[in-house]
C-alpha cells in the first residue's frame, strides 16, 4: 500500500489550501508572540494552533499552557514523534485537542483536520447563535426598560387622572346638591296640580262661556299675525289693531270673577302702554322683532292653553293666580321694554 | 477511513491558524520528503 508522507514544508502549503489564513513561527517563543500579536490586530484569537512539541527557546507544551491561560477555549494540535511520548502526559494535562503522529501521512492529516475543524466551526456557530441570543436579550431588556419607564409614566398619569376624576365627581355632586336645593326652593305647583285640586278644594269655580272662548282664541291667533303683517307692510294700523285686540281681551276677562281682574288689568295696561308709546313700541319691535314676537307668542300660547282648559273644565278661583301669573310677568316684561318707567314692582304681585 | 478534502474545506475555509514548526525538525525531515511503504 502506498502512503504519502508529508514533508514539513509541504504542510504549510496544504494548510494554506484548507484555511483562510496561515501564520508560521519557528519556535514556541515566536509562536506565542504571533499568537498575542494576532489577537491585538484582529481582536480575536487564532481558530487553531498546530505545533511541534520539542522546540528550542520555548517548547510546545509551555507555549500551549501560556496560550490556553490567555484563551481557555484555544484549540491546539501537537505534531508528535515516537520519541516524544514523555511530553504526552503534559500535553493532555494542558488540554490539547489532538495529535498528529510523525511521520505524517495525508489520510491521517485529513482525519485529524476534519475532526478538529468541524468541532471548531460548530463551536463558532454555537457561539454566534449564543451572541445573537445575547444581543436579542439585550435589545429585549432595553425595550423592557423603556416599556417600564412608559408604564411608570402612564401609571402616574392614571393616578393624576383619577384624582381629577374624583375632584370632578365631587364638584358634580356639589352642583347637583345645589341644583336640588334650588329646585326645592323655586318649585311651584304645576298647572295640572292646581287643576287636580278643583274637586277637593274648589268652592267657587270658573268656567268660560263658549262664545268668549271662541272670541279669545280668535284674538290670540290674530295678534302674532298682525305683528307679522306690520313687519311686511310697515302699516301702523296693524299696531292699532293689536292695541284694540288687547283691550278686547281685557274687557272679556273682566266679565268673569274678580279673581281674573289682575289678568284683565294686565292686558289693559299692556294696550294702554303701547297706545301711549306707540313710537317706542314700533322702534323696539323694529330693533329686535324676534324678541318682541317671541314674548307675544309666549303670552298667546299661555292664554290659549288656559282658555282651552277653562272652556271644558272648571277651575278653583283661589288657584287662578298660579295659572296667569307667568302671563302677567311676560306682559310686564314687554311693558318694561316699551316704557321702563312704567315698571312698578308693587304691581308684580297681584295677591 | 478516507476524508474528502471538500468535507474539511466546508469547515476550515474561514478559519485562521498558526503553524509552529521547529527548524531542526524541518532540516531532519528534508531527508524524507516522500517515503513509500
Amino acid at each position: 500500500m502506498w502512503k504519502m508522507i508529508l514533508h514539513y514544508k509541504m504542510l504549510k502549503k496544504i494548510f494554506t489550501n484548507y484555511f483562510n489564513h496561515v501564520d508560521t513561527a519557528n519556535d514556541g517563543e515566536a509562536g506565542l508572540k504571533s499568537f498575542l500579536l494576532f489577537k491585538d490586530n484582529n481582536d480575536a484569537y487564532y481558530d487553531l494552533v498546530i505545533s511541534d512539541i520539542n522546540m528550542p527557546n520555548m517548547g510546545g507544551v509551555e507555549m500551549s499552557r501560556a496560550m490556553i491561560n490567555e484563551n481557555p477555549e484555544q484549540s491546539i494540535i501537537f505534531i508528535t514523534a515516537h520519541d516524544e511520548a514523555s511530553f504526552l502526559h503534559d500535553a493532555i494535562e494542558v488540554g490539547i485537542d489532538g495529535f498528529l503522529n510523525k511521520p505524517i501521512d495525508i489520510d491521517q492529516l485529513k482525519i485529524v483536520l476534519f475532526k478538529i475543524t468541524r468541532s471548531i466551526s460548530d463551536r463558532k456557530l454555537i457561539n454566534s447563535f449564543y451572541k445573537e441570543v445575547e444581543d436579542l436579550n439585550m435589545k429585549l431588556q432595553e425595550q423592557n426598560d423603556e416599556i417600564n419607564i412608559e408604564k411608570a409614566k402612564l401609571e402616574e398619569q392614571i393616578v393624576l387622572f383619577n384624582t381629577q376624576v374624583n375632584a370632578t365627581n365631587t364638584k358634580h355632586q356639589q352642583v347637583e346638591q345645589l341644583l336640588q336645593q334650588q329646585n326645592k326652593e323655586s318649585s311651584e305647583p304645576l298647572l295640572d296640580d292646581n287643576f287636580s285640586k278643583d274637586e277637593d278644594e274648589g268652592e267657587e269655580n270658573v268656567l268660560f262661556l263658549s262664545d268668549d272662548c271662541d272670541e279669545l282664541t280668535e284674538l290670540f291667533d290674530e295678534l302674532p299675525e298682525l305683528m307679522a303683517q306690520y313687519s311686511i307692510d310697515d302699516d301702523v294700523n296693524n299696531m292699532y289693531k293689536v292695541i284694540a285686540g288687547l283691550k278686547k281681551i281685557s274687557s272679556i276677562l273682566l266679565r268673569y270673577t274678580p279673581f281674573l281682574d289682575p289678568l284683565a288689568k294686565s292686558f289693559e295696561e299692556f294696550s294702554t302702554t303701547i297706545e301711549d308709546n306707540i313710537d317706542d313700541f314700533i322702534k323696539m319691535y323694529k330693533e329686535d322683532p324676534d324678541n318682541a314676537t317671541m314674548l307675544f307668542d309666549a303670552v298667546s300660547l299661555d292664554m290659549e292653553r288656559y282658555i282651552k282648559r277653562f272652556s271644558d273644565e272648571s277651575m278653583a278661583m283661589k288657584n287662578i293666580h298660579h295659572i296667569h301669573h307667568p302671563t302677567t310677568l311676560s306682559i310686564k316684561q314687554i311693558i318694561g321694554m316699551i316704557s321702563p318707567e312704567n315698571i312698578d314692582e308693587g304691581e308684580m304681585e297681584f295677591f | 477511513m478516507k476524508i474528502d478534502s471538500k468535507l474539511i474545506l466546508e469547515h476550515s475555509k474561514n478559519l485562521n491558524i498558526l503553524y509552529v514548526e521547529d527548524d531542526i525538525t524541518l532540516q531532519n525531515a528534508k531527508k524524507n520528503i516522500y517515503k513509500l511503504f
